[in-house]
C-alpha cells in the first residue's frame, strides 16, 4: 500500500464516489488517490478492467475520471483543489468489482469484434445493439463550455521541451540575440534528466518561460504563405488558460524519451508503474508500495529503486523482463510470476515498477517535417550534430534523437542547434540515415492473462498476432485492424510497443512510425472554438513564469 | 485462421482478365463482383496500404436522402447491401440506422430541403420534414434557435469504413482474386486502339480491361494513356473527439456551413465541414483552420460538447466533378479503359452498388443508361447533371 511520508501542509479534500480523500492543495489528483490507496480509477473500454494511473506524465489512459461534470479528465495533470468532485468512469456496479467484466472471462485473450456474431442477421443486429450501448467511456459533460479565446504569440525561436537539452538550447539562442519561448508541460523544468539525477542548467532571464504548457500540433499552412512564401506554420500549445497559438520562425523539438511498459500477462493492472511515475511520486513524498518488484532496467529504475530501498520499502530485482510470466491480483496488482530453477514461482508485492525499453517522444518533429526512424526497439528523430533535421526550420536534440543516454554528445548538440536556429536557418536540411534494426524481441512465456500492447483500446498482444494472420502485416493496417493507438492517448503509450513485437508476431519490421495524426494531447473543443480566423486574437503579453 | 485481406506469399501475376487500379472499396466491391460472376484472374492494385486513400478516411455517413433521382434509387440500393453486408461477407461493418438530420437555417436553404424531401417521399423514402420541438426530440442537445426546418430520414446510417474495405478484400481474395497493397501502376500498354498490359513498379500484367478506380488519382491514372479526366483533387479535413457513452443517434449535418457530425459505434463525434481554403492538388495534410472553423460550428450546434476534446484530426481527397456526378464506364478513344471516378465526397456510399454495376457491366457487357448518363461524353456533348444535397 502506498503511503505518505510528508505532513500534509495545506490539506483539501476531493469526493471521489461519495467519499472524501485528503489532499495535498496543488499536487496532482492521481498522486492524492494514489497516496490514498485508491489505485482504480476506472474501469477499461472493451473488457472493463480495472485500470489506475501508471505513468503520471499525460501519457496513458489510467488516470482518467469525470471531474465536476466533465468527463476524462487526466487526474495526473490536475492540480488539487477544495472540494473537487471525481467519479470513476465506465463502471457497472462499483469500480473494485464490475459486472462487465465479465466479457474479460468471456475472452481471455482478447476478442475479434470484426468478425464475432456474423453468422445469424438477428444475433448480429442484437450484438451491435449490445456494443452500442456499452461503447465510450465518460459521459457528455454537464454543463456548457463557452468558447476560451486564444493568444497569439510571435517568437524567432520555441523550443519545447524544458530538459537538459532544451533548457541548454534556449540559453544559447538567447544569448545569441533571439526571442525564445521555452515550454514545458510539466509544472517543473528537468524533464527525465532531473528524474535521472543528472545536473541542469538553469534557464537565463531572457527566455520566456511557460511551465504546464503543453505542445499540441504543428500545422503549416500552404494556402497562407508567410512573408517569404513559405507555408506558414503555428505552433498550437495549451495551459490552464486555454491555447496558445505560436507563430515560430524555428523550432528546436527537445521533447524527451518515454519508457515502454512490460509486455507481460497483466501489465495493465493497476499498481503496474513505470519508473519513472515512481519517482515523481517519491518526488512529492508519496512511496508506491512496501513490497515492490522491480522489472527491466534503465537509469530511472536503478533510481527508483534506490530511492524506494532508501525509505525501507523491500524491492525485489530488477528482474530481467524474459523471467518474467505474468503480474496478477484483483483488482491490483499483488504478486508477480517468474521463471526459476524450479519452474516459477510467485513474488508477492503491492507495486510493480517497470523500466521498459524508451523510444523518443517524436510525434511533433515528425509533423514538422522531420524524419522519424524505427531501431527495432522505439522510434528515434532523425537529426545531426547542430540538431538539423529534414525540415530546414525543426531542430531536434537531445533523448528525441537518440542522445542524450548517458549524457554523451547532448550538451554539444543542443548548444550547436542554439546557434544554428538563432543565426543561420534554412541550412541544408539533414537526411536521416537509415536506422540498423535490431533483432525482433522475445515474447512473453506466460499465458496466464490478457497481454496488453494497447490499454487505451484495450488490445491484446493475441489481437495483433491475429490482425497480421489475416494479412494486416504493415503497422498502418495493423492499427486499422486492431485499434491500438487510436484511443485516448493516441499511440504515444503503445506505438512503439506495437511496432516491436508486430514483427515478432508474424508482421512486417516497421521502419517508420504511424503518419502522426495532431493534435498530439486531447483539446477541448471550446478552446478550438476560441481560435479566431487570424488578426483579432488578443496578444499575450505575459512575460511567462519566474524560474 | 478464416480469410485474408491479401495473400502476400502471391507473386504478382504475368496475365490477368481484368486489372484494377486503386485498392480502395470501389475497386475492392468491383473485384469482389467481378470474382463472384465469375471472372478468374482479378487482380487489385493499391499503391500504398488497404484504407489509405479516401476509403480509410471518410466518415461513414450512407444516406438516400439525395436531390436526384439516380442518386436517390442507388442509394437505396447500397443502404440495402449495408444492411445485409455483415452477414454476408462475414465480418462487422457495424451498420447503425440512426437516420439523417439535415438542418436548414434560412429561407433559402429551408425550400432546397422542401423540394428534395418532396423528391424523396416520390421514390419511396419516409424522409420527413419536422419543426424545432421534433428536431430537439431527436437530439436533445441541439441548438435549435434559428432553425427553419429540418429534415429527418430514420433509415440512413453510419457504417464504420475500414472493415468494409477488408469484407470485400477478403471476400474477392477468397474467389481468387489478387489484392496486391504497395504496388503502383507506373504504365499501361496500348496497341493504338485497346489495352494491352498493365506496368507495375512489382511488374507487368498482360489484361485487355484497366478500370480506373484511383478516386482523387485518376486524373494521374488517365494521363497515363493521354485521356483527360475533369476531375480534381479536394482535400476534405476530418476529425474525431474521444469517445462519449452515446447520446446521438443520427448523422446530424447543416446544409449552410456543410457541417457534420455523428457519434460512431465506439461512442466518438466524427465529422467535418466545408473549407474551401484548400492547397491545389492532392493534398493529405491537416490545417488548424480547419480545426477552429469545425469546433466553433459544433459548438455552437451542442453547445454542451465544449469541454469535449478532439483527439486526432486528418485529412483525405474528395474527387470532385464540374456536374458534382461521377464519371462511369469506357472512354472512346481507347478500349478496355474503364472509369469508375468522380463520386465526389460520397464515393463510399455508392460503392456497394456501383461496384456491383460496373461487374454487371463488364461481365455481361450491358449498356446500363447510367453507364451512358455518367459517362465522360456528357462534357463533350455539354450535358451537364445536377444534384444539390453534396456536403462539402
Amino acid at each position: 500500500m502506498a503511503r505518505r511520508v510528508l505532513q500534509l501542509a495545506s490539506p483539501v479534500t476531493l469526493q471521489v464516489d461519495g467519499e472524501a480523500v485528503l489532499a495535498e492543495r496543488g499536487e496532482p489528483v492521481a498522486v492524492a488517490l494514489l497516496a490514498a490507496g485508491r489505485s482504480v480509477f476506472g474501469r477499461s473500454v472493451k473488457y472493463h478492467r480495472p485500470r489506475g494511473a501508471a505513468c503520471l506524465r499525460g501519457r496513458c489512459d489510467g488516470c482518467l475520471m469525470r471531474v465536476d461534470g466533465v468527463p476524462n479528465v487526466m487526474t495526473c495533470r490536475l492540480p488539487a483543489r477544495e472540494e473537487m468532485v471525481l467519479e470513476t468512469q465506465n463502471v457497472m456496479g462499483t469500480a473494485r468489482a464490475d459486472l462487465l467484466s465479465v466479457t474479460d472471462w468471456f475472452f481471455p485473450e482478447g476478442m475479434d469484434h470484426h468478425h464475432m456474431f456474423t453468422r445469424f442477421a438477428p444475433i448480429n443486429r442484437l450484438m451491435q445493439k449490445v456494443a452500442r450501448r456499452v461503447a465510450g467511456v465518460g459521459r457528455l459533460p454537464d454543463a456548457i463550455e463557452a468558447p476560451v479565446a486564444a493568444r497569439t504569440l510571435e517568437r524567432d525561436i520555441v523550443v519545447v521541451g524544458g530538459g537538459r537539452s532544451g533548457v541548454q538550447a534556449a540559453n544559447t539562442a538567447a544569448k545569441h540575440g533571439a526571442r525564445v519561448l521555452l515550454l514545458e508541460e510539466e509544472l517543473s523544468l528537468g524533464g527525465t534528466s532531473k528524474k535521472a539525477g543528472e545536473p541542469l542548467p538553469r534557464p537565463g532571464p531572457p527566455v520566456d518561460v511557460r511551465l504546464g504548457a503543453t505542445a499540441l500540433a504543428v500545422h503549416d499552412d500552404p494556402t497562407q504563405p508567410d512573408a517569404d512564401g513559405r507555408p506558414s506554420r503555428t505552433l498550437l500549445a495549451a495551459d490552464e488558460h486555454g491555447l496558445l497559438r505560436i507563430i515560430p520562425r524555428a523550432l528546436v523539438v527537445a521533447t524527451g524519451s518515454a519508457e515502454g511498459g512490460a509486455v507481460t500477462p497483466g501489465n495493465d493492472r493497476p499498481g503496474v508503474f513505470t519508473a519513472r511515475a515512481v519517482l515523481t511520486l517519491l518526488e512529492l513524498g508519496v512511496i508506491v508500495g512496501e513490497q515492490v518488484v522491480a522489472i527491466g532496467g534503465g537509469p530511472l529504475l536503478t533510481r527508483a529503486v534506490a530511492w524506494l530501498r532508501s525509505q525501507d520499502s523491500t524491492v525485489v530485482g530488477p528482474i530481467a523482463p524474459a523471467r518474467v510470466l505474468g503480474i496478477g491480483g484483483r483488482p491490483t496488482a499483488s504478486y508477480v510470476r517468474v521463471k526459476d530453477e524450479r519452474g516459477s514461482s510467485k513474488i508477492e508485492c503491492d507495486a510493480v515498477l517497470v523500466g521498459g525499453p524508451s523510444t523518443g517522444v517524436y510525434e511533433l518533429a515528425g509533423q514538422a517535417g522531420a524524419q522519424v526512424r524505427f531501431d527495432g526497439r522505439g522510434f528515434w528523430v532523425g537529426a545531426d550534430d547542430d540538431g538539423r533535421t529534414a525540415h530546414p526550420r525543426t531542430f531536434a536534440i537531445g533523448r528525441c534523437t537518440g542522445r542524450g543516454r548517458g549524457g554523451e554528445g547532448s550538451l554539444e548538440q543542443a548548444t550547436a542547434a542554439g546557434i544554428a536556429a538563432a543565426t543561420g536557418l534554412d541550412q541544408v536540411p539533414h537526411e536521416a540515415a537509415p536506422t540498423p534494426v535490431r533483432d525482433p524481441v522475445v515474447l512473453p512465456g506466460g499465458k496466464s492473462d490478457k497481454v496488453f500492447v494497447c490499454r487505451c483500446e484495450d488490445v491484446t498482444l493475441h489481437e495483433l498476432e491475429q490482425a497480421s494472420a489475416r494479412g494486416h502485416r504493415d503497422l498502418e493496417a495493423a492499427k486499422r485492424y486492431t485499434g491500438f493507438g487510436t484511443g485516448w492517448c493516441q499511440g504515444k503509450q503503445c506505438v512503439a510497443a506495437c511496432a516491436r513485437l508486430l514483427a515478432a508476431v508474424g508482421g512486417e519490421c516497421a521502419s517508420e512510425p504511424i503518419t502522426p495524426r495532431p493534435p498530439f494531447h486531447p483539446v477541448r473543443l471550446a478552446y478550438l472554438a476560441g481560435l479566431s480566423d487570424g488578426e483579432e486574437d488578443s496578444d499575450d503579453t505575459d512575460a511567462g513564469h519566474p524560474v | 485462421m478464416s480469410e485474408r485481406v491479401t495473400r502476400t506469399s502471391d507473386e504478382l501475376p504475368s496475365a490477368a482478365d481484368a486489372v484494377i487500379v486503386g485498392g480502395g472499396i470501389m475497386g475492392l466491391s468491383t473485384a469482389f463482383h467481378l470474382a463472384e460472376m465469375g471472372m478468374k484472374k482479378v487482380v487489385v492494385l493499391e499503391k500504398g496500404y488497404l484504407c489509405s486513400g479516401a476509403s480509410g478516411r471518410n466518415g461513414g455517413g450512407v444516406r438516400a436522402q439525395w436531390s436526384s433521382e439516380t442518386n436517390i434509387a442507388l442509394m437505396k440500393r447500397s443502404l440495402e447491401k449495408c444492411a445485409e453486408f455483415a452477414t454476408k461477407m462475414r465480418i462487422n461493418v457495424w451498420f447503425r440506422r440512426g437516420g439523417y438530420l439535415f438542418l436548414a437555417r434560412t429561407p433559402d436553404r429551408a425550400e432546397q430541403l422542401e423540394r428534395s424531401v418532396q423528391l424523396q417521399n416520390e421514390h419511396g423514402l419516409t424522409t420527413r420534414l419536422i419543426d424545432a420541438a421534433e428536431t430537439r426530440a431527436v437530439v436533445p442537445d441541439l441548438n435549435v434557435e434559428d432553425l427553419e426546418v429540418a429534415s429527418y430520414s430514420p433509415d440512413d446510417g453510419v457504417v464504420f469504413p475500414w472493415p468494409f474495405v477488408w469484407g470485400y478484400a477478403a471476400g474477392a481474395a477468397k474467389l481468387g482474386a489478387g489484392i496486391f497493397p504497395f504496388t503502383e501502376l507506373t504504365a499501361i500498354e496500348t496497341n493504338g486502339r485497346a489495352v494491352t498490359a498493365a506496368v507495375t513498379d512489382q511488374g507487368r500484367i498482360e489484361t485487355n480491361l484497366i478500370v480506373n478506380a484511383s478516386g482523387a488519382w485518376s486524373p494521374e491514372v488517365a494521363r497515363l494513356v493521354d485521356v483527360s479526366l475533369p476531375n480534381w483533387p479536394h482535400r476534405h479535413e476530418i476529425c474525431s473527439t474521444e469517445p462519449l457513452k452515446p447520446f446521438l443517434r443520427p448523422l446530424v449535418a447543416e446544409l449552410a456551413t456543410g457541417l457534420y457530425f455523428s457519434q460512431s459505434m465506439r461512442g466518438e463525434i466524427v465529422g467535418g465541414i466545408s473549407n474551401e481554403q484548400v492547397p491545389e492538388g492532392i493534398s493529405q495534410e491537416s490545417s488548424l483552420l480547419f480545426l477552429a472553423k469545425y469546433a466553433r460550428a459544433l459548438t455552437r450546434a451542442v453547445p454542451r460538447l465544449g469541454s469535449v476534446r478532439v483527439l486526432r484530426q486528418w485529412a483525405g481527397c474528395y474527387d470532385l466533378t464540374p456536374d458534382g456526378n461521377p464519371i462511369v464506364g469506357p472512354v472512346d478513344q481507347l478500349d478496355g479503359f474503364l472509369q469508375l471516378s468522380g463520386f465526389m465526397g460520397h464515393g463510399f456510399m455508392m460503392a456497394p452498388i456501383m461496384g456491383e454495376l460496373m461487374a454487371r457491366h463488364i461481365m455481361v457487357g450491358a449498356e446500363d443508361a447510367l453507364f451512358d448518363r455518367w459517362n465522360l461524353r456528357r462534357y463533350e456533348r455539354g450535358e451537364l447533371l445536377a444534384e444539390t444535397m453534396i456536403l462539402g
